[in-house]
């Protein structure tokens, strides 16, 4: 299967909610990788504890490279070898693969053409073959990278693949008017795609949403607010629920949601058990949210068609 | 007199390199031989060889390419290759795709004059790649072996490219409906075939194998020896890196299915496509050349895939007689 990751703005977290999906998939024993279609900042390496990779890789061989035309094939780093944190090397036992695709250093945005689309094809659809879960990180909004992935995914070889789409946003009034604007707006995903050939409704219901740090109202952070605030906080939240309901990003199309935590907001790095339970500097919260947003990006039930 | 020069120079072609990617075949069951054929038909008018026993197996016409590119090497020395390289893909028992890239190299002479033949010199002897300049077989055969670090290809002669190219247009054919029953990573198998120290004996022979598992998906097969037909060294190659995959695949999924509590005597489910597709594809030697049987033998020896392998598929049927007893035992409660 491969899951799309994407958000209108920047600093919604997509990056780094999708590194951890990535890992606590392959941790449940999940053929896992990771494809870096941010070109313009590719940041995968950095949030999996890769030096070598933090701001993409040099020398040419990267995810960019490769769609360019300037390298035979991607470089791919076996994060099981690779991540620098303690508690990820070697493989734990019974996890799957996890591999990670880095972008080039100093890459850009470019125009797409039919070269491109091939070698795009090529490559999702021989990852598709090995692994069973591929997550391609697309730069913010609406890029080239998004063309060439709804390019790419309604060709021959990869239709009969299974791709989903998660669009990840903040909770606030712009970010839920953005997000639904970049799912269901004009040269949104679902406009772009029909107009290259995909099936609009098909596609429609293969769009989920991810809320990112999203204040817990019940939760010991706001336990100390006087009433007028957490008054003020509750009827907030209500009136964006109402939005995300208006802009038909509502509950039914909702995949997750991840509590606002410092660690991922300021880390942005992994969160592994050890941040929660011995560390202590994680909310549970916050590993929960992961766990259960991992599982339902594998999961076919919230994906049923509406 | 350009015989005696052809068989002077066959006899210079004792170094064989090539690469074997194995696969699970992107299609929801396994094929029929017909199927089989018309997915492997790359070549127009040119047949596929199909054969039945003792497991089906359907190979491809084999198709040339022409190189001219840096020899790869330990040293770093940079010595240019001109020729063809061939390339074949095949699938056995419906299920496991494989695609294979080979080349002799013939190496340069001491002190002889290079001289820049044409192209129909060298089209007229496909699977043999010349060598301008001196350069040492261990060398090239160092340079080709070693790891390549994170699949970072260099701009060397490239024979795993060729292999991974050929092996994803096989897999998006529109013949297959890419519904695989699970996903397995494919592997990568190079090997060389490098000139025996003891002198040509007449009979082929190989000494000196070795066998090593590099990355998690690379394996590495070094021989020594003299073989007259190097395709025989090929299908060696081929059967070694099947049965390889097999081994890998299946004990990926059982590593899977032992750290997890299976429940109540449940057979895992990861198993059950193993069960399917895979179990009964073990028929390791089948296609070799007698000669070259006791290579298969050695490499058994030593790492013990048959003992692993017999190991592995006891325990996957323990598995299934313990689901079936306490299905039973809930049935009599």
């Amino acid at each position: 299967m491969i899951l799309i990751a994407t958000s209108d703005k920047g600093g919604t977290g997509r990056s780094v909610t999708g590194c951890n999906i990535a890992l606590r998939c392959a941790l449940q024993g999940s053929n896992v990788c990771y494809v870096d279609f941010d070109f313009g900042s590719p940041t995968a390496g950095a949030i999996f504890h890769v030096e070598s990779a933090a701001r993409g890789i040099l020398g040419g061989q990267g995810m960019h490279s490769f769609l360019a035309g300037e390298a035979a094939a991607p470089v791919e780093l076996d994060l099981w070898r690779h991540m620098d944190r303690a508690g990820l090397r070697p493989r734990p036992p019974g996890a799957g693969r996890l591999v990670l695709f880095p972008g080039d250093e100093g890459g850009g945005e470019f125009p797409v053409d039919e070269d491109m689309t091939d070698r795009c094809v090529r490559l999702l659809r021989r990852l598709a073959e090995e692994f069973d879960l591929v997550i391609v990180d697309l730069s913010a909004g609406r890029s080239y990278a998004l063309q060439l992935v709804l390019e790419a995914t309604v060709r021959p070889a990869l239709r009969p693949v299974l791709a989903r789409w998660l669009v990840f946003h903040r909770w606030t009034r712009q970010h839920i008017i953005a997000a639904a604007g970049l799912a269901y707006g004009d040269h949104g995903i679902v406009d772009t795609g029909a107009a290259k050939g995909h099936d609009r409704d098909h596609l429609r219901d293969s769009i989920r949403f991810v809320r990112t740090a999203v204040p817990d109202l019940d939760s010991e952070q706001f336990a100390g607010l006087v009433p007028t605030q957490a008054a003020w906080l509750q009827e907030t939240d209500a009136d964006l629920q109402r939005l995300a309901a208006r802009r038909r990003i509502g509950r039914s199309v909702l995949l997750g949601s991840i509590p606002l935590d410092p660690v991922l907001q300021w880390r942005e790095q992994l969160i592994l058990e050890s941040d929660v339970w011995t560390l202590r500097i994680a909310n549970p919260q916050t590993g929960a949210a992961l766990d259960e947003l991992a599982k339902d990006v594998m999961d076919d039930d919230p994906w049923e068609g509406l | 007199m350009a015989g005696l020069a052809d068989l002077a120079d066959d006899e210079r072609c004792r170094i064989l390199l090539g690469e074997v990617r194995t696969g699970l075949s992107a299609h929801s069951r396994a094929l029929a031989d017909t199927e089989a054929a018309a997915l492997l038909s790359l070549r127009p008018g040119v047949g596929v060889r199909v054969a039945t026993r003792p497991a089906a197996w359907v190979v491809s016409p084999d198709l040339t390419l022409g190189v001219h590119c840096p020899m790869p090497s330990r040293s770093g020395a940079r010595r240019d290759g001109i020729g063809t390289i061939l390339s074949r893909a095949s699938l056995t028992g419906g299920r496991m795709v494989q695609a294979t890239v080979h080349t002799g190299v013939v190496l340069g002479r001491s002190g002889a004059v290079d001289r820049r033949q044409p192209w129909a010199h060298h089209l007229a002897r496909p699977g043999r790649v010349e060598v301008a300049g001196r350069l040492r077989a261990d060398d090239l055969a160092d340079g080709f072996l070693a790891a390549v670090p994170d699949g970072v290809p260099g701009p060397d002669l490239d024979l795993g490219a060729v292999c991974g190219r050929l092996l994803d247009q096989v897999q998006e054919s529109p013949l297959l409906d890419q519904r695989l029953p699970f996903r397995a990573p494919r592997t990568r198998f190079r090997f060389a075939l490098l000139p025996c120290d003891h002198g040509a004996s007449g009979a082929a022979h190989v000494c000196r194998v070795s066998f090593v598992v590099e990355e998690e998906m690379v394996r590495v097969l070094r021989m020594s020896g003299s073989v007259a037909d190097l395709v025989s060294v090929v299908g060696l190659c081929e059967d070694l890196a099947l049965h390889d995959w097999l081994l890998t695949t299946v004990q990926r999924v059982v590593e899977g299915s032992r750290v997890r509590p299976s429940g109540g005597g449940r057979l895992p489910h990861q198993l059950r496509p193993v069960i399917d597709h895979l179990l009964h594809l073990w028929m390791p030697g089948a296609r070799v050349a007698d000669a070259l049987l006791p290579v298969w033998a050695g490499v058994e020896q030593r790492s013990g895939i048959s003992r692993q392998w017999e190991n592995l598929v006891g325990w996957i049927r323990d598995q299934l007689a313990l689901s079936l007893l306490a299905d039973l035992g809930r049935g009599a409660g």
